[in-house]
């Protein structure tokens, strides 16, 4: 049986840990993180939290973040 | 004396409006009789002695249908039927195909005077085949013109072409039979797919334009959902001169390391700084291209916020009121024989108009500029020069104004704009001051409600004068996702991605939001449209390529100008459609259930117009009475008792959350859309909103 989604309840992609959109917007939060340690001294978590926040997120993105938030 | 002579020569053309032009103009006394059949007008036209009657259409009369039954896929065989047979929004042509039937029995000739384009000419070609036999197409001749002015009429009255336009009219039929192919038969496997899956009905679609546009607004939505801010800072500050605060602009205009901004600010705070280079550059913006249909509608989008489709609906009145030029071209030159100084002589006699006009026939020569775009059939939309002969709306004045306007500024001088430069050095740091002024506005003068041109004089500046910091500070900013489509953005991504055609764009972008896919005015796709795409895509992408509808589209072409039959492009449409639908078929079921997925999360979401003011934390929700089957909206809470507020609402149309509020009433703003009207937003509390009220007052 196919995983799913712990966000949206879709259908996870083979190997992630998300569906598709999600999935996409993770690998985007994980590699948007190297350019914002660069620009600030800034830890993962008050990123995240930064993104939330942030009026310019995208919507999936910032799903992903709230719930990478609420697992740590 | 009036004709006496029985027999005639039958004129057809597309519209009644344009039927009436079309007599007044030719009819030698300017008075030809109207006479009326079956609530269907036409005109008996006396020119050089011969009886002419001219009668409209009422657009298409005849629609590609199935042969044979079954409401199934696939169906490839296709025949030409009375459009009252197959649409009940076309009960009304029922009575101009009877009455034209009738006149042509009587005709010795014909004279096809249709719009002389692709869906002008099959129109012509149904009406001759169908309505007055096959014989009358040897006998037709065509009549070519672009604007309805008597002028234009008379002279393509003078010189019919001896046959009908086979190229326009091979092409124009192919590309309906092929577009109700793939339509009918991709659209019937979604509804068929959703209805097997769950028992659901919805009028779904795809077609071989609407696909891959659809495809296009999903991958943007995709990127503005997925997307993750950067931060950057910019350094914010002014310089004091004579009294006065002028902006200053770093010289690296982002900053992506906080710490390197914050260094800016501090080793520049306080200090003075000294103008080290000044750059003066002037620079010429040639007038504007003529409009196309394209540059008419984005045009029209970016000063009036009018869809494609109202502009295209408004230029087609115009037109029709011989105001304007035929607005469906794709011209953007001038060709010769446009006399363009009688059409600015006639401008000059409009009153509002009258001095740009005259200005402009003051000079030696008249040269407009031309674009790049080139089209056969017509010239670049431009006015007449005729006076509207009844009072124009707003949308249609506004419309006219925008065509004659740019029709001026063609001809006006380039503009020369004069832009200052300053270098101003801050301890080490580089700054700019700029200024901006027109030194000839050219062109502009004639434009200038349509332009968005902002002057900043600077003061008299020197090398080394010495200038005062105001206050200096870093701003923390982050970057943006890609801006969302909106219909202006998305016709013009149609146009250059070459799918569809200057006539049907349009209506595509009006498909997509009427079937639920899109919404708004800042293009969002809907949970069913993004399903439809992820389904198409997952099961059958190959309806979703922009490069399939472009060799289509690429064939079509080539047919107009004899270099394909309309039968080997059928053939190659058919084939590649086949797999499609066959795969289809094989994957129905998973296709169905992720339709009825998505389409039961959209009705949910949709039924939902905001939040209920009275209670604060119920729904508004669209809910039909069990008892009259008539919508209202009530609150959520109602169900615990809580809250019972409800309120009837209009029963025709689609009705979509706005997400705005009434600054009245603070109650949920909702916007009703109705095919082919405008939208229109209402107020929820419409019955006690204290802003209707006023208005009323």
């Amino acid at each position: 049986m196919k995983m799913k989604c712990p966000i949206c309840g879709l259908n996870k992609e083979e190997g992630s840990d998300y569906c598709e959109n999600h999935q996409t917007a993770y690998s985007n939060l994980k590699e948007r993180y190297e350019d914002w340690k660069k620009a600030m001294d800034i830890t993962w978590k008050e990123y995240l939290e930064k993104v939330i926040e942030n009026e310019n997120t995208g919507e999936w993105a910032r799903e992903v973040a709230i719930h990478l938030v609420n697992e740590t | 004396m009036r004709c006496k002579t029985t027999s005639y020569t039958l004129l057809i053309t597309e519209k009644p409006s344009a039927a009436k032009r079309i007599a007044d103009a030719l009819d030698e006394k300017g008075a030809p009789k109207k006479r009326e059949e079956q609530s269907v007008p036409y005109y008996d036209v006396v020119r050089n002695g011969e009886r002419i009657i001219v009668v409209p259409a009422i657009g298409h009369l005849y629609s590609v249908a199935q042969e044979g039954k079954g409401w199934t896929y696939p169906v490839f065989q296709t025949k030409w039927v009375p459009s009252h047979t197959v649409n009940k929004r076309s009960k009304n042509t029922e009575n101009f195909i009877r009455v034209i039937s009738k006149l042509a029995k009587e005709a010795k000739n014909f004279i096809s005077a249709t719009d002389f384009d692709i869906e002008g000419s099959q129109i012509a070609y149904c009406v001759l085949k169908y309505a007055c036999g096959e014989s009358s197409l040897r006998k037709a001749r065509r009549m070519k013109f672009s604007t309805l002015t008597k002028r234009d009429i008379t002279e393509a009255y003078n010189s019919l072409s001896p046959t009908l336009d086979w190229g326009l009219i091979e092409a124009g039929r192919t590309r309906h039979e092929i577009d109700w192919i793939y339509g009918i038969n991709l659209s019937r496997a979604m509804i068929l797919s959703l209805k097997r899956a769950s028992g659901m009905y919805k009028a779904l679609s795809t077609g071989r334009v609407q696909g891959p546009t659809l495809a296009f607004i999903a991958e943007r939505e995709r990127k503005i959902r997925s997307f993750v801010p950067k931060p950057y800072w910019t350094i914010s500050a002014v310089a004091l001169i004579e009294g006065k605060e002028y902006p200053l602009e770093y010289s690296q205009r982002k900053i992506w390391i906080k710490r390197e901004a914050e260094t800016v600010v501090e080793e520049c705070d306080g200090k003075r700084g000294v103008i080290s280079h000044i750059q003066t550059k002037k620079s010429t913006q040639r007038p504007p291209v003529p409009f196309d249909i394209g540059t008419l509608q984005s045009e029209a989008y970016s000063n009036f916020r009018f869809t494609p489709s109202r502009t295209l609906r408004i230029a087609e009145r115009l037109y029709l009121d011989a105001l304007i030029s035929y607005p469906r071209t794709s011209s953007q030159r001038f060709p010769p024989s446009i006399d363009t100084r009688a059409i600015l002589e006639a401008l000059s006699g409009m009153k509002q108009y009258s001095k740009m006009a005259n200005e402009l026939l003051s000079k030696e020569k008249l040269v407009p500029t031309q674009g790049k775009k080139e089209d056969p059939a017509h010239p670049p939309i431009h006015p007449t020069g005729n006076l509207p002969e009844r009072k124009l709306n707003d949308s249609e004045r506004k419309i006219f104004d925008l065509i004659i306007r740019r029709f001026l500024a063609i001809f006006g001088e380039p503009s020369i704009r004069e832009s200052l430069k300053v270098e101003v050095e801050v301890n080490g740091h580089l700054f700019y001051l700029r200024g901006r002024r027109i030194l000839e506005h050219g062109w502009q003068k004639y434009y200038s409600p349509y332009i968005k041109s902002e002057e900043l004089i600077l003061p008299q500046l020197s090398i080394g004068q010495e200038i005062k910091l105001g206050a200096i500070q870093s701003v923390e900013k982050y970057t943006s996702s890609p801006p969302r489509y909106n219909p202006k953005s998305v016709l013009a991504l149609m146009e250059t991605q070459h799918i569809g055609t200057k006539a049907t764009r349009a209506d595509i972008i009006d498909t997509l939001y009427s079937r639920g896919y899109i919404t708004g005015e800042r293009i969002t796709m809907t949970p069913l449209g993004f399903s439809v795409i992820n389904l198409l895509s997952k099961y059958c992408s190959e309806v979703l390529s922009v490069e399939l509808t472009r060799e289509l589209e690429q064939e079509m072409e080539e047919i107009e100008i004899n270099k394909k039959t309309r039968q080997e492009v059928i053939i190659d449409a058919v084939e590649k459609l086949t797999p499609i639908l066959m795969e289809f078929k094989l994957k129905e079921e998973a296709i169905g259930k992720g339709l009825s997925e998505a389409l039961t999360s959209l009705r949910k979401e949709q039924r939902i117009v905001g939040t209920c003011p009275v209670c604060g934390d119920g729904l508004l929700t669209i809910t039909y009475s069990r008892k009259t089957r008539k919508r209202f909206v009530g609150c959520s809470n109602y169900w615990t008792k809580k809250c019972d507020f409800s309120v009837p609402i209009p029963q025709g149309g689609n009705i979509e959350a706005t997400g705005k509020t009434c600054p009245y009433c603070n109650f949920p703003i909702i916007r009703i859309r109705r095919p082919g009207k405008r939208p229109w937003n209402m107020c929820i509390n419409w019955q006690n909103c204290p802003g209707r009220k006023n208005t009323e007052d």
